[in-house]
């Protein structure tokens, strides 16, 4: 029993990193129906940013807010450079967009502080607390608190006042929602920022407990995209579940002696389990998609 | 978007393909140096193989170009199935040993049945989820399935195996030229059957279905299965890549198949146009081309991984048709003078080596180009009827695959024999034959509609003797019947116990105030929506739980309020989409041009013209529907589903965005459709139109049966008048009709 509480204390950091993620995830789609594979990357770069401005001499309470604003502006940029201009398209030319925007922030962030991974600033102090006679790292618990704080937050923002609403209506309808006073691209801008904002938060925790890596870290985003995935695309709640199965069978597999010989094991469940969640679903068709353009 | 880049967006059309290219200079001089490319001074050991490296990138872009380019379907994890095929390449040739032409159908099979996998949970959901479901799986196979020691085990392939030097074929793959050449002629023969692929029926499914999966269904296009066959060729051709990948490097390691490398290659598909083939084998040498210059010039040294996501930021935003659409510009500033020296090479030069080239020119459009020149007496015969390769199975097996819960088997009604209904037609005065055509003047006695002033309205057509509605109603055959037809969405009672008949040979009007369920009734008889009470019969076939497509292939035609045609495609190409139904050619058949498929494709473009003739849409022919105004597009839409055969047509508010001009033009249509033996049931705001152009009409109102009847004996129910303008207004309806 004490084991199976190590496994559940180790998937914590993972549960809170892929909740934040997939959270900014949801809002994006829930925005804009683009679904931001650039997510990643822009928590990446993020990360390196806050890593460069610390050892540059900053310190942390203003390292993090000037990181966590980059990752907010990044958000907005993507959207405005590489979502925005394709809306006339496709949302397939979209997405397209958002690979183009990870390709960009990959390769520059690899040119400009190399591609090999290193240690990242901490944020929170050294040191672990140890339960039932082994360590949890304060970074790692850290990650989960604020996975918390984040997920109130967005609660707050986007169900109790009308700004989720108005995002949501800038998506479904942009010409009723500007109807309503809304203005739909500040919506979906302001949608991207939370997105970018949050991923700058989750990557750069993540980066202090992990690596800082060009790629690797940039990945972390593709289990938060399963986690939006099994919750439903466009639910948080929905979100917050899918990550904690996500992040809890990343930690909880090692537990199972069966499993821990297979390599890979976690996520050959998870991908079932996605795929099992898209064959349960099902709507018939789609009215059409082509505004014109062959992408 | 350009000008340019919009050419392009249409060059996955099913145009007819001109082959002028044969003597084309340009493309001579191409061919010569593609082969003579191993053996040339400057062509050193590294650039020979940055070739063959393009020869890999070209194979899986243009698995790309059909998935994403195609059908519009994002794969981000086209790595995967390239892994996939490697090593099952790899097992096959050390534990089968099985060597190079024939172990490339195991890795195709692979490839395929992993993407059919994908497919199958992909087709269920609609949106971006196939990109969802193709990154996860990349993401499951670089950390799960790459890793498993039974699955990597022969991932290292020393050359022996690929051939014993005694045994015919041998290949030495330690030899980059021969390499060269062995890949490459693969990339050319995958080439030249996904561009077979894309002038056929397939292809053309395909466009239908990126386009609007409704209308693709309406045309009897089964969208799960075009999907299916999509995700299937797309993952054979990535099966066959990472087969060359393999025999390229004789040793792979998972590194290669990480899912960046998915998002990589999508780059160079997008690059190269995404939707051309030519465009996707440019960008690959692109593409591996870098590597080479980055590799020799020293000022680039660490830039390479910045290039691809550059140039396809910068195709993306700026230049969305890609390589395809610069091609195409560059071709068009210089066609003057290369069409100048072909012309000669054409006369002078080629006919000598001619006769074996025209050997080679087996495609649909060059045969179909061919019949164009044969005399009309034996075009208008009839095709000799060819039996599918199905059909011609033994009896077990064949009786064994239609045994497969796949496909329902639908009883398809025989098509609607147009040549035969025209040959019945009234000669006309002067008697020109073949097709009798004189001019009606909008007053004719046919029609008993009050004209709007204004252009005068021409018409010619063929006087056809009104068909049997001389029989009383109740003696022709019903085509529909909705039988207590209840709708509920959650608590909404849409349609309440709603009952209507079509018969055979008659215009029937379904009108209604807003709100009143005419659409819910519509799409339940269309197979939009299931009824939750009631029942639907289409021929006599309980078709309650049918889909859109199988109704579809049981002989009903519709057309949608909003415009649902390929902008991109001319009228004629999106005419020929809906010949999907009774061509019976198969997958194999359109990969190699079969006798099926020809005969199929000549029929289905008789068909066109012919309907094309008949609704005088001929001018609009090769004109792109993006540039046609909206009431050519209606007729555009009335001639599709009169393409298909369909001997029933479903018009949802045909007459909505018409001028009244064009209304009063579209009710001629509708007549001249049903005398052409066409049975019709629409659903319109446009009262005085319905009643004009009605036999019978049924009215709705909060969702239920307000009354029926002849559109006389509607326009004096004083219900009907009570419900659409209310109890005092009678005299209007009585004028508006007049």
């Amino acid at each position: 029993m004490a084991r199976l509480l190590v496994f559940v204390l180790l998937s914590l950091p993972l549960i809170g990193a892929y909740a934040i993620f997939s959270l900014g995830l949801v809002v994006i789609y829930r925005a804009s129906k683009v679904l931001n594979l650039a997510h990643g990357a822009m928590a990446m770069v993020s990360a390196y940013l806050f890593n460069a401005v610390s050892e540059a001499g900053l310190p942390l309470f203003a390292a993090l807010p000037v990181a966590v604003a980059a990752g907010g502006v990044l958000g907005w940029g993507v959207e405005r450079l590489f979502v925005r201009p394709l809306r006339t398209v496709s949302t397939t030319a979209q997405t397209v967009g958002t690979v183009a925007a990870f390709g960009l922030l990959v390769a520059g962030a690899g040119k400009i502080w190399g591609t090999g991974g290193h240690g990242a600033t901490r944020v929170f102090p050294e040191g672990q607390i140890t339960i039932a006679s082994s360590g949890i790292r304060y970074g790692d618990l850290g990650l989960f608190f604020v996975m918390l704080v984040v997920s109130a937050g967005l609660y707050v923002l986007l169900q109790r006042t009308g700004v989720g609403l108005a995002m949501r209506g800038a998506a479904d309808n942009p010409r009723a929602a500007s109807l309503m006073g809304v203005n739909p691209q500040l919506a979906t801008s302001g949608a991207w920022v939370i997105g970018g904002s949050t991923a700058a938060v989750a990557g750069i925790l993540l980066a202090a407990v992990t690596i800082l890596h060009p790629v690797v870290l940039s990945l972390q985003a593709v289990p938060a995209l399963v986690a939006a995935l099994i919750g439903g695309m466009g639910s948080l709640p929905g979100a917050l579940i899918g990550a904690a199965i996500v992040g809890g069978t990343q930690g909880l597999v090692p537990a199972l002696p069966s499993l821990q010989r297979i390599e890979g094991s976690a996520q050959l469940l998870l991908t079932l389990l996605a795929l099992g969640v898209m064959a349960a679903r099902g709507e018939r068709y789609v009215a059409t998609d082509v505004r014109g353009g062959a992408l | 978007m350009s000008a340019a880049a919009e050419s392009v967006a249409a060059a996955p059309a099913v145009k007819q393909r001109e082959w002028r290219w044969v003597g084309n200079p340009l493309v001579l001089l191409l061919v010569a140096f593609v082969l003579l490319f191993p053996w040339l001074p400057f062509v050193s050991f590294s650039l020979l193989g940055t070739a063959n490296l393009a020869a890999y990138y070209a194979m899986v872009a243009v698995s790309l170009v059909v998935l994403t380019g195609w059908v519009g379907q994002i794969s981000l994890g086209q790595a995967g199935l390239v892994g996939v095929g490697a090593y099952v390449t790899g097992h096959v040739v050390r534990g089968l040993h099985v060597t190079f032409p024939v172990n490339l159908l195991w890795a195709a099979a692979a490839g395929a049945i992993v993407a059919i996998a994908l497919g199958f949970v992909a087709v269920r959901v609609r949106g971006l989820y196939l990109a969802v479901a193709t990154l996860i799986f990349s993401w499951m196979a670089s950390e799960f399935l790459f890793r498993q020691r039974w699955f990597i085990k022969n991932a290292e392939v020393t050359l022996k195996p690929f051939g014993d030097p005694d045994a015919f074929p041998y290949f030495d793959w330690t030899s980059r030229r021969t390499y060269f050449y062995g890949a490459w002629a693969v990339v050319a023969a995958a080439v030249y059957l996904m561009a077979n692929l894309r002038d056929s029926k397939t292809g053309r499914a395909f466009f239908a279905v990126r386009g609007s999966e409704v209308a693709a269904a309406s045309m009897g296009i089964s969208v799960v299965r075009t999907k299916l066959t999509a995700f299937a060729i797309s993952g054979a051709l990535a099966g066959v890549a990472g087969n060359l990948l393999l025999i390229r490097d004789q040793v792979i390691t998972a590194d290669s198949f990480k899912v960046e490398v998915s998002l990589f290659f999508l780059a160079i598909a997008v690059v190269g146009g995404l939707s051309s083939l030519g465009g996707a084998v440019a960008a690959s040498i692109l593409f591996a081309g870098l590597n080479e210059v980055f590799f020799r010039v020293e000022a680039f040294a660490g830039w390479l991984e910045v290039v691809p996501p550059v140039l396809l930021t910068a195709v993306l935003l700026l230049y969305r048709g890609g390589l395809a659409a610069l091609g195409e510009a560059i071709q068009r500033r210089i066609s003057p003078w290369t069409d100048k020296v072909s012309v000669l090479l054409r006369q002078r030069v080629l006919p000598a080596i001619a006769g074996a080239a025209t050997g080679a020119r087996r495609t649909v459009a060059s045969a179909v180009r061919r019949a164009g020149e044969v005399p009309a007496e034996s075009l208008n015969a009839e095709p000799e009827p060819r039996t599918p390769l199905r059909r011609r199975l033994p009896a077990p097996i064949a009786s064994a695959l239609a045994r497969i819960p796949t496909s329902r088997t639908i009883p398809t009604q025989p098509r609607l024999d147009l040549d035969a209904v025209v040959a019945s037609a009234r000669p006309s005065q002067n008697g020109n034959a073949p097709h009798p055509v004189e001019t009606v003047e909008p007053s004719a006695p046919s029609t008993d509609v009050a004209l709007p002033s204004g252009a005068p309205l021409t018409w010619r057509t063929i006087q056809l003797p009104p068909v049997s509605l001389a029989a009383a109603r109740e003696d022709r055959p019903i085509l529909i019947e909705a039988a207590g037809v209840t709708v509920r969405f959650g608590g909404l009672v849409a349609v309440n116990n709603v009952s209507l008949t079509v018969r055979e040979h008659e215009i029937v009007g379904l009108i209604g105030p807003n709100g009143a369920g005419k659409t819910t009734t519509f799409n339940s008889i269309a197979g939009l929506n299931e009824p939750t009470e009631g029942r639907v019969f289409i021929y006599g076939h309980d078709v309650t739980t049918w889909t859109v497509d199988q109704r579809a292939r049981l002989g009903v035609g519709r057309t949608f309020q909003a415009i649902q045609l390929l902008p991109q495609l001319s009228v004629f190409e999106n005419l020929l989409v809906a010949t999907h139904v009774h061509n019976e050619s198969g997958l194999l058949s359109h990969l190699f041009v079969g006798p099926i498929t020809l005969a199929a494709e000549r029929d289905g473009r008789r068909q066109v013209r012919r309907v094309a003739e008949l609704l005088e849409l001929e001018e609009y022919l090769d004109r792109r529907v993006a540039d046609l105004p909206f009431g050519v597009l209606r007729m555009v839409e009335v001639a599709r589903a009169l393409v298909s055969g369909a001997r029933l047509i479903m018009l949802d508010e045909p007459a909505s965005g018409l001028d009244n001009n064009e209304t009063e033009r579209l009710a001629q249509i509708l007549r001249f459709v049903r005398d052409l033996g066409v049975t019709l049931l629409l659903i319109e705001h446009d009262v005085q139109m319905v009643t004009s152009v009605s036999d019978y009409m049924y009215v709705l109102e909060y969702g239920a049966l307000l009354a029926e009847g002849t559109p006389a004996d509607i326009q004096r129910d004083p219900r009907v008048i009570a419900a659409y303008l209310g109890e005092e207004a009678e005299p209007v309806l009585e004028e508006a009709s007049a």
